[in-house]
């Protein structure tokens, strides 16, 4: 009986030797799966444990953590409302912004940390997290939240987004109506649910990360793509002459309005800069349809349009829309003027201006400068990235010069027009009771440093240069 | 005389008893357990815990009681058994320790709160009373059964009884032998005894006595089939219809971990009895056609669902018309659903194995309350959590360890029915662990079964002490060297049957 006693024994062992293969495979690499699987509800009691790290933003403490008991820590937020849209959360059930996004390297569990403190790891002892240096400018997002605040129409919604030309470093971003993030990093599980249900029922969705994760119609801000467009594919300059008489709609016949005190300007063939700095609504009406929608959609998404941008690890943009589907002869001269389909985060406007503003050159948009271990040692740095040159630099010179002559002589003149700042102003209607005011641009006028894009919901009297364009002028004085 | 020599089989045995060693590695046993003990206490408290020493006091004068017993009554046995069966008992003691700190501070606090609190849980106390209950079992199986071969004088009897035990349960009502939808155990007072642990031990003692008297008759006379030969209807009769027997009762009971682990005792057990392979071969086919037909049953369709995709059964999940709606347990059968199901629990498990890692949080310091059943069912991805992989791998090289022990002694002892009787305890005993273990990692669908020695849990304690008992006493008489004849009559008198 040797024989089978043998075989049945090499079987028997072979079972645990499967459990042994099994279990290795669950611990050994499917771990870090298994602790953040979002139904894995221990990785959002046990966050409290650990000593994280802080968010910095030049210096200032956006996020800290203090002890309250033998186990606990708390997270404290500076200015909750005005760092929201970057630090986010940490809450009983969830982490957002770059809590979310750095969780690992803040808590400590993160391998880079980990493997530096074996030694404590074997003795069980947590790791101290690491400090995330944001590329925050505090006096800048002091600026914008401040700026959109004051501009905004009571109950609706406003955002800036500053980035840095060279770079794309995001310098602020700020959103409105916000939050106090203090309020849902509560231990207490019912208290931090009442406070998200409080606030998810509030006016103009405070959580909402405005800057990056909404969208607005972009108005005649888009005129930058559609002029981007021309000179890039359509055989333009901006000195060539473009018709900008009185435009009917193709199929409906109705006339596309200019704005009021604006006929004067926009009649005749004027250079494409004139009716530009004079946002003339009948003139890029016109250019879209001769320049047609495969164009545009071509030029926009070059631009980024149509997908989102990652600026974080779990921090991605919305998707800004130039429509894909074939679309009538009115609704492309709609599109022209930032109307109808299409829209925009402030976060894709401002990286429209990024490109003109850096030559042609489009940066990958990010908010973490620098990881540093509790021992100071550098543990990630962020990489400039291109994301692509979606207009050329002579292309990019030309609008440059066109976005000047809108402070100069055109639509923001009366606002901003001695500053050194460019920009194109965009206001679009809604038909809702508000409008969209924009300001999208760059500063200085001549080798620019900051690109931005504001925008603010504002009466059916406001304009996007009166409304948004001292917000982005407070940016990038607060920046320069 | 060498100390080391090789019997007929060609295996090494000790020809002289190995005390120092077996109590070496006692006292290893020991000092990982009282150390299990504490570092729960320094992580809990930053003291050693008073636990600690009851406890540890305890288990170690019962391991010393089973030392001295081994020692005197079966000198010869294989020196790792025992140290392997303490150590594993008392890392699962450690264990339920720990579990029963945190509910007792839960239960603590409910009651300050002024809310009453009814508990079932990990109870420390409890299993060390079963712990030196299994040891005393083991102490008196030894002394009883000073010859394996006073069992086999009763294989009918103990067989009906297994039969017996097995089938109780089934037949009482609900409320004395059910709970979580198998019905396995029998409840009196407060005591409560799962008779299946017992009456595998029984089946297996029937049949090696069954299949020792019949094995030639069964080899060799019968009908051919093509290439297979069956043995004849009268031999294999009685067989088939304990077989059948047990299956039919598992069925009744819901407890499909136990049909697995007695149709691979059947299977196993005539495979070394007749040495055809034919045997194996047929098991499987028989398997396979289980699988194809289980999924029928609603119970193990829901098993095998839960186990295929168990995320959309994380807390209740339920079917209707093939599309599984979460939170909807309430409802199920008011919306049309086949079934509820919930994945909960071993979803949990693996969350708790996920969060141990390679080198685990340590003894005291994870959160293995988190899963249900984690000192019972599920206390293997408990000692996943806080001792890790590395933890997983010495628990499982230890259940290897036994498995191995056992086979070899079934190899080295020159008695068929012991040879019978350890290959089948032992390969039962690493099927069992495959099963429950396998279930609660996701590698197979999951079947309650105990997990031996580390579960909390009476029954299970008691039988595995008494299945280890069994392995010393025949790995004892295996290793023994033969009486010195008086007259040196060569090889002549050593028969070599196997």
């Amino acid at each position: 009986m040797n024989k089978p006693l043998r075989r049945v024994a090499i079987a028997a062992l072979t079972l645990l030797v499967i459990l042994m293969i099994n279990v290795n495979y669950i611990q050994g690499s499917q771990a870090d799966k298994l602790k953040t699987d979002p139904l894995n509800a221990r990785q959002f009691t046990a966050q409290w444990q650990h000593n994280r790290g802080p968010i910095t933003a030049g210096g200032v403490t956006l996020a800290s953590s203090k002890k309250i008991n033998k186990k606990e820590y708390q997270r404290l937020y500076k200015q909750g409302e005005l760092y929201s849209p970057i630090t986010g959360f940490l809450s009983p059930f969830n982490r957002t912004g770059l809590e979310g996004g750095y969780n690992g390297l803040l808590d400590g569990t993160d391998k880079r940390l980990t493997v530096r403190n074996w030694f404590d790891m074997l003795v069980g002892k947590k790791a101290a997290g690491a400090t995330v240096q944001t590329s925050i400018n505090p006096k800048a997002q002091q600026a914008a939240y401040d700026g959109i605040r004051q501009a905004t129409l009571s109950g609706r919604r406003g955002a800036a987004v500053a980035v840095d030309v060279k770079t794309g470093a995001i310098l602020a971003m700020a959103s409105f109506p916000s939050y106090d993030t203090n309020d849902l990093a509560t231990h207490d599980s019912a208290k931090a649910a009442k406070a998200s249900t409080r606030l998810q029922g509030q006016k103009g969705n405070p959580m909402l990360n405005k800057a990056m994760n909404e969208v607005f119609p972009p108005g005649s801000s888009f005129k930058i793509i559609d002029s981007a467009t021309a000179l890039e594919s359509g055989g333009m300059t901006k000195d060539s002459p473009f018709d900008a008489s009185e435009l009917r709609l193709p199929e409906s016949g109705t006339t596309l309005h200019n704005s009021d005190g604006d006929e004067a300007k926009c009649n005749g063939s004027p250079p494409l800069i004139q009716s530009f700095a004079a946002s003339c609504n009948s003139t890029f009406g016109r250019l879209a349809g001769t320049l047609g929608q495969s164009k545009l959609l071509e030029q926009a998404q070059k631009f980024g349009f149509n997908k989102p941008f990652q600026v974080e690890p779990d921090m991605s943009s919305a998707s800004a829309n130039y429509p894909a589907k074939k679309i009538g002869g009115d609704d492309l001269a709609r599109s022209g003027i930032g109307q109808g389909d299409v829209t925009a985060t402030p976060l894709q406007m401002a990286m429209v201006a990024q490109a003109i503003a850096n030559n042609g050159k489009e940066m990958k948009p990010y908010l973490v400068k620098r990881v540093t271990a509790p021992d100071q040692s550098e543990l990630a740095t962020a990489q400039e990235q291109v994301l692509g040159q979606p207009i050329s630099a002579n292309t990019a010179s030309q609008l440059q010069e066109m976005m000047r002559q809108v402070v100069l002589t055109g639509t923001a003149s009366s606002v901003v027009g001695g500053q050194d700042i460019a920009g194109k102003t965009g206001t679009a209607e809604t038909g809702n009771g508000y409008y969209d005011d924009w300001f999208v641009g760059f500063a200085p006028q001549h080798n620019p440093k900051v690109a931005f894009a504001v925008v603010t919901e504002g009466s059916e009297q406001s304009s996007g240069a009166q409304n948004s364009a001292p917000t982005a002028l407070r940016i990038v004085q607060a920046v320069l | 005389m060498s100390a080391i020599s090789t019997n007929e089989a060609g295996i090494p045995v000790a020809t002289r008893p190995r005390r120092s060693a077996q109590l070496g590695m006692l006292i290893f046993a020991m000092i990982i357990t009282v150390a299990g003990f504490a570092q729960v206490g320094l992580a809990r408290d930053g003291s050693l815990p008073a636990g600690m020493y009851g406890y540890g006091i305890g288990l170690g004068i019962l391991a010393a009681g089973a030392y001295i017993v081994v020692a005197r009554f079966a000198p010869y046995a294989d020196p790792l058994l025992l140290p392997l069966a303490v150590f594993l008992n008392g890392i699962g003691l450690a264990m339920i320790y720990r579990l029963d700190l945190n509910t007792s501070a839960d239960a603590k606090a409910t009651i300050a709160a002024g809310k009453s609190y009814s508990y079932i849980g990990p109870s420390t106390t409890n299993q060390l009373e079963w712990t030196a209950l299994g040891i005393i079992f083991f102490a008196v199986t030894l002394l009883v059964l000073r010859d394996i071969k006073i069992v086999q004088r009763y294989i009918y009897t103990i067989g009906a009884l297994g039969l017996f035990f097995l089938a109780l349960p089934g037949f009482l009502p609900s409320s004395i032998s059910g709970a979580m939808g198998a019905k396995i155990w029998i409840r009196i007072g407060s005591m409560s005894i799962q008779p299946g642990e017992f009456s595998k031990l029984a089946l297996v003692a029937f049949f090696a006595g069954y299949l020792v008297n019949k094995r030639q008759a069964m080899s060799t006379v019968g009908k051919e089939f093509g290439p297979i030969k069956l043995p004849r209807a009268r031999d294999l009769g009685p067989i088939l219809v304990i077989w059948a027997i047990c299956l039919g009762v598992l069925a009744l009971e819901n407890d499909f971990g136990s049909a697995i682990l007695f149709f691979g005792l059947f299977v196993s057990m005539l495979y070394i009895a007749t040495e055809r392979f034919e045997w194996v071969a047929i098991g499987l086919l028989l398997l396979a056609g289980a699988c194809l037909v289980a999924p029928m049953i609603p119970h193990v369709a829901q098993r095998i669902d839960t186990w295929l995709d168990p995320k959309p059964y994380f807390d209740g999940g339920c079917k209707i018309n093939g599309v599984i709606h979460n939170q909807m347990a309430q409802t199920c059968s008011a919306h049309g659903g086949q079934y509820i199901a919930d994945s909960g629990q071993l979803m949990r498990g693996l969350f708790s194995m996920g969060q141990g890692g390679v080198l685990g949080t340590g003894m005291g310091q994870g959160e293995p309350w988190r899963t249900p059943l984690s000192y019972s069912d599920f206390i293997f991805t408990s000692f996943g959590e806080e001792l890790g992989l590395t933890g997983l791998m010495v628990i499982l090289l230890a259940y290897a360890l036994i498995v191995q022990r056992g086979m070899k002694a079934a190899i080295a002892t020159k008695d068929n029915f012991s040879k019978l009787f350890a290959g089948g305890v032992s390969f039962v005993f690493a099927l069992q662990v495959f099963v429950i273990v396998g279930g609660v990692t996701r590698l197979i669908p999951l079947t309650g079964l105990t997990t031996p020695f580390l579960a909390q849990g009476g029954s299970s304690l008691l039988a595995n002490w008494i299945l280890i008992a069994i392995l010393i006493r025949i790995s004892d008489a295996a290793r023994r060297p033969a009486p010195q004849p008086i007259q040196d009559e060569g090889m002549t008198q050593v028969v070599n049957t196997a």
